[in-house]
């Protein structure tokens, strides 16, 4: 194991805001091998006391992995990981103050709920009345209060999360590592039940790590965002920093979709989009770029209209009904461009249309990004 | 139901929703009901018949009957314990990603699956007898073998591979999750595996038992070679029947045999199906499992180590004592054995030809009764019932039965070969009927109705769908009916005739007679013949799924 300097320095902020309070977390160059593949590449992520962090990205990016590595189910092949100023690198899981929350549950099928919720103050040796009470507040928190004696397969899919949610809290972790905890439930009720998380972390004030490939889940949920792309953080950064301001087309296509268009950064205040100079503030060196473009900064106006950009004028190919919005596709000469129309009833296909942007909701990355 | 697309003949449901059921189904379905009553019920129902009331009432009141009965009770309970013990230990041993030696390990653990089942018993006599190689020759020691504690030993080794399997299949249901969330909990690994995964395994457990009782229970083949002067019932209706030729008081044993028999049957069949804790959402990744504490890991690897060691001592005891010029006295290889064991030649070809037929009668009977079993057919528990029902007879009870049921008129087959091959047939028809029916589980509903709407009739679905789907679990079932049947004693004993001798009947009189080394030839010809099978199956199973992949018509 080599020692870091990051062992005694304190390490650079690796968060986008700046902030006072040490780390609950901190995650110091941390790398695992899992045989032959790298499934985590020298990761550094602070995690801050009492925030809602999310580890974001597609199968086999490494979240689950650093999430198992924050568990203690995995040592880390290089680098050292501190719970507060404790280093927690090689300690067990069962000595670790975290606890964590299944995609299946996990719930132990032989015993009742109660029995579940309290499996680890009995590990902690708590005196049975002390146990009970913590049970009985617990069940009441995830809205369970009545279910105590019953078995895991007599409640559903939901409500077995929630029980889940409750043997988690039950031993008033330091951490609560939450891998896709919502996943295998359907739509209308992961919605119900992440609100749910949600206000628990806000009540309890609670350091919760969450794995997700969902990105609607991450961003309505997160203080902040780590998207990871092949064992690397890609982008780190709160819900609007990384849906408005990707710092890559992997994040922005990841996290919704995205139109990217060439551009030439002209000056501080200026970019050119065709033929068109717009003032903007690409915050890059003047040279090629790439504009990204959420569907609904994008407005649609008649062909000949002088605030369109020419090189966008086009005709509707396809459209979708999305109830608030109606989503077209337009051929342009810089190839397919989408766009969120607010007022669903307009547009026929083949109608010829113009593009205006609107300045406020762009965003600008490197041509390489 | 009532949303469902109406589509011409191919719907299964007609319009009041009741199902409708093609013809030719049907009367396959009769003509496998009517075979089960013929070969299954009938023989079963002559032996409970065959005695009188008295008949029982004497045979409880025997003390050689009550000491024999005592016998299998603690035979049966100790085997049991130690097979599930040793089983218990392969099957960790196998599920663990952290106790090295898992390949090495599950080969030797199915090894003596393959055995017939005297040959351990044999093995042992060999190496630890008397003249045993190891304990006279190489330690000098002057051991006694003969009796329980031979029996116990013979029937552990036989045994606990069953038990293995079937604990093998409850530790890969357990998802690594639940001992991962208990360790997060704050438990230390021994208490996750103490307080989650043993409660999680004790229904399988349990299972595991009653199904290695019942096999142990019906063990002829080591009884008969290693016991001694220690009856058990197992034996006891052959010794009647060949010492003293009381057909009524073979019939009184084996019938009373079956009360435990299908007691234990019925109970592992509930507990077992109960599907019991087994999780649903797949099986995780084994990355994910937890550290095995030391002095378990240690433990285990003891135990397999052992027990692997003293599996490949029994093998090579086989197949060097049918090498060996005189065992015990001169140990130079020779093939002189081999060349007069060749001369049993018309026993070995019986053997192959009875294996052959029994093997085809099972795996092709299995498929269609589990099908049908699939189909919406009236009276299907009766059919399921009568499919698994062999599974809890003994096999001296298929061999009384056949001998009383079919050595008269109206179906008169004795000393034919065909006898054998009914009752071997007929008695493992449950290996093939629920390996086919998992694999039929497994096939998604899906499929089926996307076959019925394209046009395929009922039974064109079995050689479309089914067949190509199923080649693998038809080859598995005849390979295992087959390997069964060649190397079966307990039942062909009761059948033999000049016009049948099979070649486990020469051995086990050989064995009797002391001419070890034939013996030991013939054994290892059987293994040879069992082993050229397996090797041709999995061969054949392997094209089979291939090509049921690429789906070429």
């Amino acid at each position: 194991m080599t020692i870091h300097a990051g062992m005694t320095a304190p390490i650079a902020p690796v968060a986008s805001e700046a902030t006072d309070a040490p780390a609950h977390v901190r995650i110091v160059e941390v790398s695992k091998r899992l045989g032959d593949f790298a499934a985590v590449r020298n990761i550094s992520l602070d995690i801050k006391r009492g925030e809602m962090l999310t580890l974001l990205g597609p199968s086999g990016c490494g979240k689950s992995t650093t999430l198992r590595l924050l568990a203690g189910f995995y040592q880390p092949t290089e680098g050292e990981i501190f719970l507060g100023d404790t280093r927690i690198t090689m300690l067990p899981p069962n000595q670790r103050q975290m606890t964590m929350v299944f995609q299946e549950y996990a719930l132990f099928p032989h015993l009742r709920i109660s029995e579940n919720v309290g499996y680890g103050l009995k590990r902690r040796r708590l005196p049975k009345a002390q146990a009970e009470a913590r049970i009985a507040e617990m069940l009441e928190l995830v809205g369970l209060a009545t279910s105590g004696e019953k078995y895991p397969h007599q409640l559903s899919g939901g409500q077995q999360q929630r029980v889940a949610l409750a043997r988690a809290l039950a031993v008033d972790p330091e951490v609560l590592l939450l891998d896709e905890p919502l996943s295998n439930l359907d739509a209308r009720l992961r919605v119900r039940l992440r609100e749910e998380i949600v206000r628990l972390q806000k009540v309890l004030g609670k350091t919760m790590v969450f794995v997700t490939h969902d990105q609607e889940e991450a961003l309505s949920i997160s203080d902040r965002i780590a998207v990871m792309k092949e064992g690397r953080i890609e982008q780190l950064g709160t819900p609007d920093e990384i849906y408005f301001k990707p710092r890559s087309r992997y994040v922005a296509e990841f996290v919704g979709t995205a139109n990217f268009l060439p551009v030439d950064v002209l000056d501080a205040g200026t970019i050119r989009l065709g033929s068109k100079n717009l003032s903007f503030a690409a915050g890059r060196a003047p040279g090629a770029a790439t504009l990204m473009a959420r569907p609904h900064a994008l407005k649609l106006t008649e062909g000949g209209s002088p605030a369109a950009i020419p090189e966008l004028r086009g005709v509707i190919e396809r459209k979708a009904f999305h109830g608030s919005t109606t989503r077209l596709w337009a051929k342009t000469s810089f190839g397919d461009v989408i766009v969120d129309d607010p007022n669903s009833r307009g547009w026929p296909i083949g109608a010829q249309i113009g593009i205006e942007i609107d300045t406020n909701q762009l965003h600008v990355l490197g041509a390489d990004d | 139901m009532a949303t469902q697309v109406i589509r011409g003949s191919a719907n299964p449901r007609a319009k009041n929703g009741a199902v409708r059921i093609e013809r030719s189904v049907t009367l396959l379905y009769l003509i496998v009901l009517a075979l089960l009553v013929m070969f299954v019920v009938y023989p079963t129902l002559t032996v409970l018949r065959y005695p009188g009331l008295e008949d029982y009432a004497d045979m409880l009141g025997r003390v050689r009957w009550q000491r024999a009965a005592l016998n299998t009770v603690v035979i049966t309970v100790l085997s049991t314990l130690s097979s599930t013990l040793v089983g218990f230990a392969f099957a960790f041993a196998a599920t663990r990603r952290d106790i090295p030696g898992a390949k090495i390990f599950g080969l030797l653990s199915v090894l003596p699956l393959f055995a017939p089942p005297f040959m351990i018993a044999f093995a042992y006599i060999l190496m630890f007898g008397r003249q045993g190689l190891i304990s006279r020759h190489v330690l000098g020691l002057d051991l006694d073998i003969f009796g329980w504690h031979g029996l116990w030993l013979a029937q552990t080794i036989a045994f606990f591979p069953l038990a293995s399997m079937i604990l093998k299949g409850v530790l890969e249901g357990i998802h690594p999750s639940a001992e991962q969330a208990a360790l997060t909990l704050g438990a230390t690994e021994g208490a996750a595996l103490r307080t989650v995964t043993l409660p999680l395994v004790m229904p399988g457990l349990i299972g595991s038992m009653l199904v290695t009782a019942i096999t142990i229970l019906a063990d002829f083949g080591n009884a008969v070679v290693i016991a001694g002067n220690y009856p058990v019932l197992a034996t006891e209706a052959w010794f009647m029947m060949e010492g003293l030729a009381d057909l009524k008081g073979a019939a009184v044993v084996v019938g009373l045999l079956l009360v435990p028999a299908v007691s234990l049957f019925l109970v592992s069949r509930s507990l077992l199906g109960r599907r019991s804790y087994s999780t649903v959402t797949g099986r995780g990744s084994t990355m994910d499992q937890i550290k095995t504490p030391a002095l378990l890991k240690w433990s285990v690897m003891a135990i397999c180590s052992i027990v692997s060691g003293f599996v490949v001592l029994l093998y090579a005891g086989i197949v060097y004592a049918g090498l060996a010029n005189t065992w015990g006295t001169d140990w130079s290889l020779t093939l002189r054995h081999w060349r007069e064991a060749l001369t049993y030649s018309d026993a070995l070809w019986s053997s192959i030809l009875i294996g052959l037929f029994a093997g085809a009668l099972t795996a092709i009977l299995g498929q269609i009764a589990a099908f049908l079993k699939s189909r919406h057919l009236p009276f299907r528990p009766l059919l399921d019932f009568l499919s698994v029902l062999p599974g809890a007879l003994p096999g001296v009870f298929i061999g009384v039965g056949f001998v009383l049921a079919f050595n008269n008129p109206p179906v008169e087959l004795a000393g034919t070969i065909w006898i054998v091959v009914l009752a071997l047939g007929f008695w493992h028809l449950p290996l093939a009927y629920q390996a086919t029916s998992s694999a039929l589980d497994q096939i998604h509903r899906s499929i089926e109705d996307a076959a019925r709407d394209l046009g395929a009739s009922e039974l064109r679905l079995v050689s479309d769908i089914y067949a190509p789907l199923l080649a693998r679990s038809l080859m598995a079932s005849f390979l295992q009916s087959f390997v069964r049947s060649v190397s079966n004693i307990s039942v062909v004993v009761f059948l033999v005739a000049p016009g049948n001798v099979m070649v486990t009947f020469v051995i086990l009189q050989m064995i009797g007679g002391t001419d070890w080394s034939g013996a030991a030839a013939l054994t290892t010809f059987l293994l040879i013949i069992t082993f050229l099978c397996i090797g041709l199956a999995s061969l054949l199973a392997g094209r089979a799924s291939t090509q049921s992949r690429g789906f070429q018509p």
